[in-house]
């Protein structure tokens, strides 16, 4: 009759129609259950993590670069902060990501493109303020876009001190492949020349961290743990920026270099090299134009990134006659007084060989004085004969040649000093030292190498009396708080006493070479100048002028050496420039009116050379 | 009546444990709605109509109890085609959301028709079982079954709304299994739909990923070519005698050729006419990773919510990825992944305990039912829910794909908490009036 009491074949059918059904939704139920189960129980730390890493956000915080301060204290280099706008997807629909492009459009002048994907990128640097208070009033339409700071390092004076300042950029791949053991990451900013580079582990200072809690579309909830970065620390450097910007001006249109130490201490007072460029470029990160790389890199250019103060090298000529004067007293070849006569040649070897004096009527007879007045190469021949190749060498190494000066920067070159053994050695010469070899030496030629920096340590060295001073650019590490991490201490490298006897007469000499010999357009009223001309012969063209100098003569402040490529003669072209240094150093000194007072033959002598 | 008399009929024939999880789910969806909107500055609004909605499901579930279920039997073909009416008039007067004109406005409120039409295909699928005629001629009542599936279906699919007509087939594929109809043609039928369905999705995929090489035409020509050699071959066969061949094998041949006409007609007129996204939409249907800012990175924070939850969840309130907006439509299709989170595995036991007591017991209702009409409503409904809970926990733990299929009593959505009560009230209804009398 009724559904539920026919037995007939349906009904028992449905029955185990209903059977199945029900063994299927028990199997459904057990599924879900073992799934949830495996999900919560069995993977559930593993889903907590991601649940953690969903929602914290760690947003390092680079640290603000340490600055460089003058010697007066005052700011030359700073880190202003970058503004930078970055996205950061957290947008899954590609919907809003084409909102939130039409809308970045709206508001940037120049169009960036956020892409496609979860991948984040950076859209623009150096976003100005107001552009990047209009994309923050914006944020809520802006979800991902976000704007990041960074300090950006500022060159406050342009080129100056360009060499010694150095610059920074992003790590390189090879640089962080040395340096990721010292904490670099892939994103850091390094110095990559000069004092930036030097002491980059000091200025680079700490990065902070900040967890913050996100939601999904990355807006901040709250903080959950914050570490401050930790400043680096400020460097004051030993430099006046008066004699900088004065050696730098007197440089301007040569290739040279100038620097300026002060010899009780082996401060640097400046140190210049032409032509410098602006660190403030690199600091940019917009890629350089060809025209600026070509600039910046070509020989053409005149490479204005090599620091011709260390890194370039040059045969002394004749301010190497400090050295065989002061050498040739101590080891007693020859006295103050005792006169040496200068026919305008001598003939040294066997057979002769004749070394002309750049005088070539000659000098007549010569005292020490006469001969750094009047930068006599027949008298220094004469020395440097009797003293002999090794005892010039060890001359010119006790007053720090040959050796790297150990200045605070980076790829310094160290010059040469030969001896007979090298010369014996050296593959492509192979031939025995002659005397005409320690002849050249005496006067700076032959195959010495100085690189101005080491001319000016040695001049200090001259000027204090025999001893030569580590260079230094920096005279103490402040940190961020203020503190004085490191003061500076002078470093002695060498110290040979000198007869104080011997140090006068040379002293007094050197003086009278710039009062009244070839030394003479760096001449100032009312202070003492010591000083030397040189003028190195080279191979590649013109000579190169040399002056190196010290003052005041009676208790020496500053010691200086200005190196001219390819300049000319010293006495006409680096003299002049020393004195522009001098009168910086030494604002009460005065320029002279005009060299017309001096006597006529010296006048005449430093046209034609030295 | 008395109450001695109501307690008799009611009370104590009522199905307490299907009731007890019914309302405990509901209440349940309640609370965790407001934790899973809590971000978001219209929680009231959302919860109070939510209440609203329960309230009136809960009120229709009474008055559904009030009269002998067997009295909506002969009306279920009207209801059917009052509720298709409504389907087709939506598509010209529906409400667009989301692209898909799925609701009908009035003033704040929306009602979705697609809900009350799974309902009125239980019922009206009830009442072809129950007809006299199907015993005697079960295939052709089982064809009838399938059309009068199809047009809801197909009508939901024009707004379109696929997660809504995927609970459609599964119904009749459950009434009929129940209904006795033999396996063969069940599976032959299940066959027949997948490819007249899985046609145009198939081409809607190809299309969208740009595998222009594939020449859909000429596949579908080939298929139909090598099909009607079969076909003919055996009716060649069947003819001359050579073959004994039951006429019935023959006949899920033909259907299945036809299936392939309808589905190439299907095909070339849904790309005919659809709008590229609505294309894009049908192909993410079919596989989620096209689109994997949505469904892709929905599926791995639904994943990470559901995990991180652990033993005793993070807390009510206190889900990071709920309440820090990781979970996308937390508040419907991802409600369990919040649950999931707070209560952790505690609180998704229970869910799924209250599910398969709601399930097991529409079954066992079915069972008891004194008639035929009511044992096919009951195990339509059994099926719906169970369809619903497997494919949006299946879609939320990352084992289904994502189907936009919500989770009866617990998603936000008015009208298919007052349809799916309104499930329940006869449910109830079918058990209390259990016995002949």
């Amino acid at each position: 009759m009724s559904w539920k009491e026919d037995k007939s074949g349906l009904r028992g059918l449905f029955e185990s129609r209903l059977i199945s059904l029900r063994t299927l939704f028990l199997l459904g139920f057990a599924a879900l259950s073992v799934r949830l189960l495996y999900m919560q129980l069995g993977r559930g730390y593993h889903y907590a993590l991601a649940s953690q890493e969903n929602r914290v956000q760690t947003l390092f915080e680079p640290a603000p670069r340490g600055f460089f301060l003058d010697r007066k204290g005052e700011a030359i280099v700073n880190s202003q902060p970058d503004l930078f706008l970055f996205f950061a997807p957290e947008a899954h629909d590609s919907l809003e990501r084409e909102r939130v492009q039409a809308h970045l459009d709206r508001l940037l002048p120049a169009p960036r493109d956020i892409g496609a994907g979860f991948k984040a990128g950076l859209l623009t640097r150096n976003l100005s303020r107001a552009e990047a208070i209009r994309i923050l009033e914006s944020r809520p339409s802006l979800p991902g876009l976000r704007i990041g700071l960074n300090p950006r390092r500022r060159y406050l004076w342009g080129k100056l001190a360009s060499h010694v300042l150095g610059y920074v950029g992003r790590i390189s791949r090879s640089e962080y492949g040395v340096r990721s053991l010292e904490g670099y990451g892939l994103k850091d900013t390094l110095g990559k020349s000069g004092l930036e580079s030097f002491y980059d582990s000091i200025l680079r200072g700490t990065p902070g961290a900040s967890l913050i809690e996100v939601d999904a579309r990355g807006r901040q909830v709250r903080f959950l743990d914050e570490k401050r970065p930790e400043s680096g620390s400020h460097l004051v450097l030993t430099l006046d920026r008066t004699i900088q910007e004065a050696a730098e001006r007197a440089l301007a249109g040569t290739r040279g270099a100038a620097v300026v130490v002060d010899p009780n201490s082996g401060a640097i007072l400046a140190l210049a090299s032409s032509p410098g460029y602006d660190p403030n470029l690199f600091s940019s990160s917009l890629p350089l134009s060809p025209e600026m790389k070509e600039r910046l890199f070509s020989e053409k250019g005149s490479r204005p990134l090599w620091d011709r103060a260390i890194q370039a090298q040059y045969a002394p000529g004749s301010i190497f006659k400090i050295i065989t004067a002061l050498s040739g007293l101590e080891e007693g070849v020859i006295k103050p007084d005792e006169k040496i006569h200068c026919p305008g040649f001598i003939e040294v070897g066997n057979p002769p060989r004749t070394f002309r004096c750049w005088q070539r009527q000659g000098h007549g007879e010569m005292d020490l004085s006469g001969a750094l007045i009047n930068s006599c190469d027949v008298y220094f021949y004469e020395v440097g004969k009797r003293l002999g190749a090794t005892k010039l060498k060890a001359a010119a190494i006790r007053f720090g040649l040959g050796a790297p000066t150990e200045i605070d920067l980076t790829s310094e070159e160290k010059g040469f000093v030969p001896d007979p053994q090298w010369k014996k050695d050296h593959p492509n010469i192979q031939e025995a030292w002659y005397e005409g070899d320690t002849v050249n030496m005496s006067v700076g030629q032959g195959y010495l190498w100085v690189t101005p920096l080491q001319m000016a340590c040695m001049t200090a060295a001259v000027a204090n009396g025999g001893t030569l001073f580590r260079p230094t650019l920096v005279s103490e590490v402040v940190d961020s708080r203020g503190a004085t991490r490191r003061p500076f201490a002078p470093e002695v490298l060498q110290r040979h006493p000198m007869d104080p006897e011997h140090l006068q007469w040379v002293h007094l000499a050197l003086e009278a070479a710039v009062a009244r010999g070839t030394g003479h357009l760096a001449r100032l009223s009312g202070l003492r100048v010591a000083g030397k001309t040189g003028t190195a012969q080279n191979p590649q063209g013109k000579d190169h002028a040399w002056f190196v100098a010290f003052a005041p003569v009676e208790k020496p402040r500053v010691a200086l050496a200005v190196c001219v490529e390819h300049g000319g003669t010293g006495g006409a072209v680096a003299a002049p420039i020393a004195r522009k240094i001098l009168k910086a150093a030494f604002p009460e000194a005065e320029e002279l009116p005009s060299p017309s007072r001096l006597p006529a033959s010296a006048t005449a002598t430093v046209e034609i050379g030295d | 009546m008395t109450f001695a008399d109501f307690k008799e009929r009611y009370l104590h024939r009522m199905d307490w444990a299907l009731l007890a999880a019914v309302v405990g789910l509901s209440l349940f969806g309640v609370v965790i709605l407001f934790s899973a909107l809590s971000r978001q500055g219209t929680v009231h609004l959302f919860v109070g109509k939510q209440i609203f909605a329960l309230a009136l499901g809960m009120a229709l579930a009474a008055l559904l109890l009030t009269f002998r279920y067997q009295i909506l039997q002969a009306p279920a073909p009207w209801l059917y085609i009052i509720s298709l009416i409504l389907l087709l008039a939506l598509l010209f007067v529906g409400h667009r959301i989301h692209g898909a004109r799925s609701w009908f406005t009035f003033g704040g409120f929306s009602f979705q028709p697609a809900e009350l039409a799974k309902m009125t295909l239980i019922l009206c699928l009830g009442w072809l079982i129950s007809r006299p005629s199907f015993q005697e001629k079960p295939l052709s009542s089982a064809l009838l079954a399938c059309g009068l599936t199809a047009l809801p279906m197909g009508l939901v699919l024009l707004q379109p709304d696929l997660s809504s007509s995927l609970v459609f087939p599964f119904i009749l594929l459950g009434i009929l299994w129940a209904s006795g109809i033999s396996a063969f043609w069940l599976i032959s039928l299940a066959v027949i739909g997948l490819v007249s369905m899985g046609l145009p999705l198939a081409q809607a995929l190809l299309k969208s990923l740009g595998k222009t090489e594939i020449d859909f035409l000429r596949v579908a020509m080939i298929i139909l070519l090598f099909e009607g050699l079969i076909f003919a071959g055996a009716w060649l066969a069947r003819s001359l005698r050579l073959l004994r061949t039951p006429a019935k094998a023959l006949l899920p041949c033909g259907l299945f050729l036809g299936a392939l006409v309808v589905g190439t007609f299907t095909a070339f007129a849904l790309d005919a006419t659809l709008k590229p996204y609505q294309k894009m939409r049908l192909a993410a249907f079919v596989d989620p990773s096209l689109d994997p800012f949505g469904a892709g990175y929905n599926i791995i924070q639904s994943k990470i919510a559901i995990g991180s939850g652990r033993i005793f969840g993070k807390g009510l309130f206190s889900g990071t990825q709920s309440q820090l907006g990781f979970i996308p439509e937390q508040h419907t299709d991802f409600i369990f992944p919040v649950i999931a989170e707070e209560m952790g595995a505690v609180g998704g036991i229970l869910v799924l305990l209250a599910y398969a007591v709601i399930c097991l017991r529409a079954l066992a209702i079915s069972q008891e039912a004194t008639d035929r009409f009511g044992a096919g409503v009951a195990l339509g409904a059994a099926c719906m829910f169970f369809f619903y809970v497997v494919t949006n926990l299946g879609m939320t733990m990352g084992v289904l794909p994502v189907t936009g299929v919500p989770l009866p009593f617990l998603s936000y959505g008015g009208s298919a908490l007052v349809a799916n009560w309104a499930a329940v009230g006869l449910l109830l209804n079918i058990h209390i009036r259990r016995f002949a009398n």
